[in-house]
């Protein structure tokens, strides 16, 4: 009996649409097993039943639906790179996941269903609204960085810095997951040093101001004297 | 000489964590130098606040849970696709949105953190639970997929009669039974009737939407021209008031190109009653050469218009592109025009105009 543990993925993805194995279906099965439960078992922890029930139901949808309309998806992906068969693999378990809980909640929320609201209710404004304090405090800091920002990023890659930069900081990406998002072009190290010297020049530039004109003249030069 | 902390010292003294090990002896006494003079010092103390407070403030800006919507901000499918690495032709784009926007961003984190292949100690318990993860069940759905591999190209071949099986078709049963057949044959040429007069409804209906498609094909004629006439025109509408063209009300709005953060940045196209005609004046920095597209989308998504053109030498004098649009397909709702040019791969994206129509 061949085995098939030591062939490539795309190799394997290519012989599963040709051939009529069933020991290619296990390795396949095998392969994509642990990442197909991570994004599976990850998504459904945040949309709220991850119990063990689910997940394994959820899993067994995403290879159906992987090998769904003929195995088309596999013979698309057979000349092309591991990552981008890795990458759709991923992105349908998750929206395997996502459409499940999607229909779950429109079933128990009653599809059409309009819930009695009193002539005189009036919503109360969440933090995340627009107009709350909160809100207007964080408009505000936004702002203040900008402008600050502006002054920090320079050269023909300044909009790239920029977006590298809002995206660590506003959107809570990590330098290695900003990296291997599409057409940034970069290493996590690449990023990380980018974030790096951004970040300093902008904090000094935000602490420097809190300081009064007195005690820049009082503190005189720089550089510390040793004990 | 009064000597003070220079910013790398603070640098250096922020991020060596207080139980943290210097890797060489010489950075350690460096770095407790540095301690001992900020102990001592109430200005370098003071400044040593201030970049704490700015790295707090830094660290503020995160959103643990996706803000509120925005009219601009696309499908929450599609961060799926960015954060899978799959190449999209807006890719660029949308990352730009995403670093901008604190409904979408968010939303890129939190799909980025599903996909992360490192697992907790707690997630690779539970994974290693599941009834997926063992051989038995794995077995099982491989039979499974190859099963209906299997099935797939099987297609039933034609069965063979012989002539004994018209013989056995005429038994006395055999005759019986096709009486009621021939019964029921009767009934299904009374449905028959009834079907013929409906299909003789339904070549009417035919023949009344074919007239209606006539109306609208004149319309869109009557549209072209005025598109036509538009641009023959070099001077573009710098109001949002209503003009009058002979019989026809023209509502005019004049956009300039990139993406709108706030609600209160948006233009507004106000179209009052009676207006028949919409035309939106695009400025660019740059006409370029070729083939190019504009799309008319609405903030969910929707195309609700495109149109492909090549700029007319006015408007490349007046680097301003028009947009003539029948009223009736701006229902109030927020749009974005894309402008794209041709590229070898297709159509590419190079300006994005953002506005509200109200009524």
């Amino acid at each position: 009996m061949e085995s098939y543990s030591s062939i490539s993925i795309e190799e394997l993805v290519r012989r599963c649409a040709a051939s009529q194995n069933s020991e290619l279906w296990e390795e396949f099965v095998r392969r994509f097993q642990r990442l197909i439960a991570t994004v599976i078992l990850r998504t459904a922890s945040r949309l709220g039943d991850s119990s063990k029930q689910t997940v394994d139901d959820l899993i067994q949808e995403t290879y159906l639906k992987l090998c769904a309309d003929d195995f088309r998806i596999l013979r698309s992906f057979e000349q092309q790179h591991t990552d981008a068969f890795i990458g759709y693999v991923k992105a349908v378990a998750a929206n395997v996941a996502r459409d499940h809980f999607k229909a779950s909640y429109t079933q128990k929320r009653g599809a059409g269903h309009v819930e009695h609201l009193d002539d005189d209710f009036v919503p109360a404004a969440s933090d995340a609204s627009a107009g709350s304090p909160k809100s207007i405090e964080r408009a505000v800091l936004i702002q203040e960085v900008t402008q600050h920002l502006e002054l920090c990023v320079a050269g023909p890659d300044q909009e790239r810095n920029r977006e590298i930069f809002w995206l660590y900081y506003r959107a809570g990406l990590s330098a290695r997951a900003i990296a291997d998002l599409p057409g940034v072009g970069l290493t996590t190290k690449g990023v990380e040093s980018i974030i790096l010297r951004i970040t300093k020049e902008l904090r000094e530039r935000m602490a420097e101001p809190k300081l009064g004109v007195r005690d820049q003249v009082r503190r005189g030069p720089e550089g510390f004297l040793p004990a | 000489m009064n000597l003070h902390l220079n910013n790398d010292q603070i640098d250096e003294l922020l991020q060596a964590t207080p139980g943290g090990k210097p890797n060489a002896d010489e950075n350690r006494k460096y770095l407790e130098d540095a301690r001992r003079h900020l102990e001592g010092c109430t200005d370098c103390q003071m400044r040593m606040r201030a970049h704490e407070q700015a790295i707090d403030r830094l660290g503020s800006l995160k959103l643990n849970m996706p803000g509120v919507k925005g009219p601009m901000c696309p499908p929450e499918d599609v961060w799926v696709d960015v954060a899978a690495g799959i190449f999209r032709q807006d890719s660029n784009d949308l990352r730009t949105h995403a670093a901008q926007c604190d409904h979408c961003g968010p939303l890129l984190r939190q799909t980025k953190e599903d996909f992360a292949h490192d697992l907790t100690p707690e997630e690779e318990r539970r994974i290693t639970d599941l009834s997926s993860s063992t051989t038995d069940w794995q077995e099982r759905l491989a039979v499974k997929i190859h099963d209906t591999q299997n099935l797939l190209p099987l297609v039933s071949p034609p069965k063979y009669r012989s002539p004994l099986l018209l013989r056995s078709l005429l038994a006395p049963w055999r005759l019986a039974f096709g009486g009621a057949l021939i019964g029921l044959i009767m009934l299904g040429v009374r449905d028959y009737r009834r079907i013929a007069y409906l299909s003789a409804q339904n070549l009417e209906a035919t023949a009344q939407i074919r007239h209606l498609e006539q109306s609208v094909l004149q319309q869109s004629t009557q549209i072209a021209q005025l598109t036509a006439e538009s641009r023959r025109s070099s001077t573009p509408a710098t109001a949002s008031e209503p003009q009058t063209t002979g019989n026809v009300q023209i509502a005019s709005l004049v956009l300039d190109p990139g993406l709108t953060r706030g609600i209160g940045e948006l233009k507004r196209l106000a179209v009052p009653r009676g207006t028949d005609i919409a035309k939106i004046t695009l400025r660019l920095e740059e006409l370029p050469d070729g083939l190019l597209r504009e799309d008319l989308v609405t903030a969910d998504g929707e195309t609700k218009w495109t149109q492909e053109l090549r700029p007319s030498e006015s408007q490349r004098k007046t680097n301003s592109l028009s947009l003539v649009l029948p009223v009736y397909i701006l229902t109030p709702n927020d749009y974005q025009i894309v402008l794209s040019r041709q590229a070898p791969g297709g159509f590419e994206r190079f300006a994005t105009y953002t506005f509200r129509v109200t009524r």
